[in-house]
């Protein structure tokens, strides 16, 4: 019975059309909002000339990790927020791209050192707590995610059936950092990786939407003893890995699904952090009428630049405010507005892409009870998990906010 | 990130679900269901409205739920002002004590009809009506449509009444105890801030509310409801703390190398 807090129903609608040609943006920001905790250390200054792969910055912590350019320009601007940490930095593009030559391939053997001098090791998060991983951590299995992740996120069918000789490569050189295995986690009937390989192996997973998630899959696979960790990386990346094994050369680009807001899709590379009004093809009064959003339409955060991780982006109409709003927002009217109620619903139960139950889960959260969070399992969920629940909840917490405060504080408690 | 829903607007949803409901037990229980409408909802939006100016807030409206549940399960017969005490302790310590609808553990109208019975002896709560069971129907579809109203919870009630049912007497419930028991089942066994948070703890905690209004019955149908709902909404915290251990055992122990 306890079973059935398993996640079911919602089913995963991922975007499968042809792949288009490459829109290439005026300019790319690596933003400080997708490496949460990130101390930088600037190699690149402002009005510094950069080639595609170049080191733009490094962890403070970790030197080892370079943060590299997605493409070659010049850097516009570099703005530090809160705590010395990363808020943008800015790269104008190259109005042509430069002619790229190979320059030689990855040794097998030299993943490690080629990956994080690369820029590709920020692919890599590791679990619990979501973070970059340390240079010298060695995982105890690796999860690669070729699973379309949400609603409206690109089919990987649709890319890597091009692309498989370089996701092969790439998964050899992310079995190079494990000694444990690596699961390429995808839908039922897809074969991304050629078969019959040591410690790859394959999982098939439901076409459910909240299957998608990485959480999901360390779940079902095996999630990480005590003190250990494992990590997760999107198949995009792994492609990247690939590309980087075979010439030696950053691959910044990524397909994306992008949707105009009218319910039409399209699926084409661009860069990673690409600005996403050079994307779209914005309506002739777009400023009030629609926001730009990265990631997913409903989870996903209205942003300017295409975040790392992200896979989709949205133009999301604002929407008019119905007679059901404003009948609502009047009787609520006057006074200073008080903390929100939690009020379970029917569609909370199948938000989660675990088997935590998800009010008890949104109230320790709310209250910050780390004893609680703990035991329904918060320690192995990172933000996008509970993204859905701050989309359905009436107290209008984000909990993806709140998740990452009592992470902090595990993370500093261990 | 877009946002669905707001509490305002889940308390439309259910005063809406509740209005067929009260039509009917307003229409054909007279002008005494109407004053004790009326009382109901006056009693339990003057505290709503005194507690958001205590707290400097603004008015929930919540209350407007507990008044119209009030409306049909007490009798025209009763005097008003045992309805507006009433009323007036389900809202205060039912629910604003704890900071307001959401924030505590009881479905108000629950401690104001077990208030009610309690302190009131020989009130005969209604609401059995086959007609009100009727008017239930639509409510039910809505809540259901909108996800506020768990399955779980309603299948788990009518499980325990019928497995209870059939230990005391050794035969199935007739339709006639269902239908009695159709609008409490909705509107108080299945509060959304009382009910189990847990889906198994929502089986149980319907099993436990199914069981005690079997052995309740003596003091009739929607008494027996009301303190069944009241004695099953003070054991749901347990019962998901059970199970959420139950569940973070399996989890560790399920826990294994890769």
């Amino acid at each position: 019975m306890i079973g059935l807090n398993a996640i079911r129903g919602r089913r995963c609608r991922p975007v499968a059309g042809p792949v288009g040609a490459l829109r290439r943006p005026g300019r790319v920001a690596l933003v400080g909002a997708d490496y949460p905790g990130l101390r930088p250390v600037f190699v690149a200054a402002e009005g510094d000339r950069v080639r595609a792969g170049q080191a733009l910055f490094t962890d403070r912590r970790h030197p080892e990790i370079a943060f590299v350019a997605p493409a070659s320009g010049t850097v516009e601007t570099v703005a530090l927020g809160a705590g010395r940490g990363l808020s943008l930095l800015l790269v104008r593009l190259d109005a042509a791209p430069e002619r790229e030559s190979p320059v030689g391939e990855v040794r097998v053997g030299d993943a490690r050192a080629a990956l994080l001098a690369g820029g590709l090791w920020p692919a890599f998060r590791r679990r619990p707590y979501g973070r970059i991983p340390a240079p010298d951590e060695v995982p105890q299995a690796i999860f690669v995610n070729a699973m379309p992740e949400r609603d409206g996120a690109p089919d990987p069918h649709a890319v890597l059936a091009e692309a498989g000789a370089g996701f092969d490569r790439g998964l050899d050189m992310v079995a190079e950092l494990t000694g444990g295995p690596v699961f390429v986690c995808q839908r039922r009937g897809a074969a991304f990786a050629t078969p019959g390989r040591e410690r790859i192996r394959t999982a098939h997973f439901a076409d459910l939407a909240a299957a998608g998630l990485s959480s999901h899959h360390i779940d079902r696979l095996g999630a990480p003893l005590g003190g250990q960790s494992v990590w997760t990386v999107g198949w995009q990346d792994v492609v990247a890995m690939g590309e980087l094994a075979r010439t030696g050369r950053y691959h910044g680009q990524r397909v994306i699904a992008f949707h105009d807001g009218r319910g039409e899709a399209a699926l084409f590379p661009t860069l990673l952090g690409a600005e996403l009004s050079d994307l779209a093809d914005l309506p002739g009064d777009a400023g009030a009428a629609f926001r730009l959003v990265s990631g997913a339409r409903i989870e996903g955060r209205e942003a300017r630049f295409l975040g790392r991780y992200d896979t989709q982006a949205a133009l999301v109409p604002v929407r008019r405010v119905s007679f059901f709003d404003r009948l609502a927002k009047h009787l609520a009217a006057g006074g200073k507005p008080r903390p929100k109620p939690i009020l379970p619903r029917a569609a909370l139960d199948t938000a989660l892409p675990v088997a935590i139950p998800p009010v008890p889960l949104m109230r320790a959260l709310a209250i910050g009870d780390l004893e609680a969070a703990e035991r329904l399992g918060a320690r192995g969920l990172v933000e996008e998990d509970v993204a859905r629940l701050t989309h359905l909840c009436t107290s209008g917490s984000d909990y993806g906010r709140l998740l990452r405060r009592v992470l902090d504080r595990m993370e500093g408690a261990a | 990130m877009i946002r669905s829903a707001s509490p305002a607007g889940v308390t439309l949803l259910q005063a809406a679900a509740l209005l067929p409901p009260v039509a009917v037990a307003v229409l054909a229980r007279g002008a005494g269901a109407a004053a004790v409408l009326a009382v109901a909802l006056l009693s339990t939006l003057i505290w709503d409205l005194v507690f958001a100016r205590a707290r400097a807030g603004s008015l929930a409206w919540h209350s407007v739920t507990t008044g119209l549940i009030l409306a049909v399960a007490v009798p025209p017969d009763v005097p008003l002002w045992q309805v507006a005490l009433a009323a007036s302790f389900g809202v205060v310590l039912g629910e604003q004590v704890f900071g307001g609808r959401g924030f505590g553990f009881l479905s108000p109208a629950v401690a104001a009809l077990a208030f009610l019975a309690f302190s009131f002896p020989g009130t005969g709560l209604a609401g059995a009506e086959p007609a009100v069971a009727a008017a239930t129907v639509p409510g039910l579809a809505l809540l259901f449509a909108a996800g506020l109203v768990f399955w779980r919870l309603l299948a788990g009630f009518a499980l325990g009444l019928c497995l209870a049912t059939l230990l005391a007497s050794g035969a199935l419930p007739g339709p006639s105890l269902g239908v009695s028991l159709a609008f409490g089942a909705v509107f108080l066994i299945a509060d959304l801030v009382a009910a189990a948070a847990t889906q198994a703890g929502r089986w149980i905690h319907g099993l436990i509310a199914g069981g005690l209004v079997v052995l309740l019955a003596g003091m009739g149908p929607v008494n027996a409801l009301v303190f069944a709902a009241l004695l099953a909404s003070l054991a749901a915290p347990l019962v998901d703390h059970l199970v959420i251990r139950a569940l973070a055992r399996r989890r560790d122990g399920r826990r294994r190398h890769v």
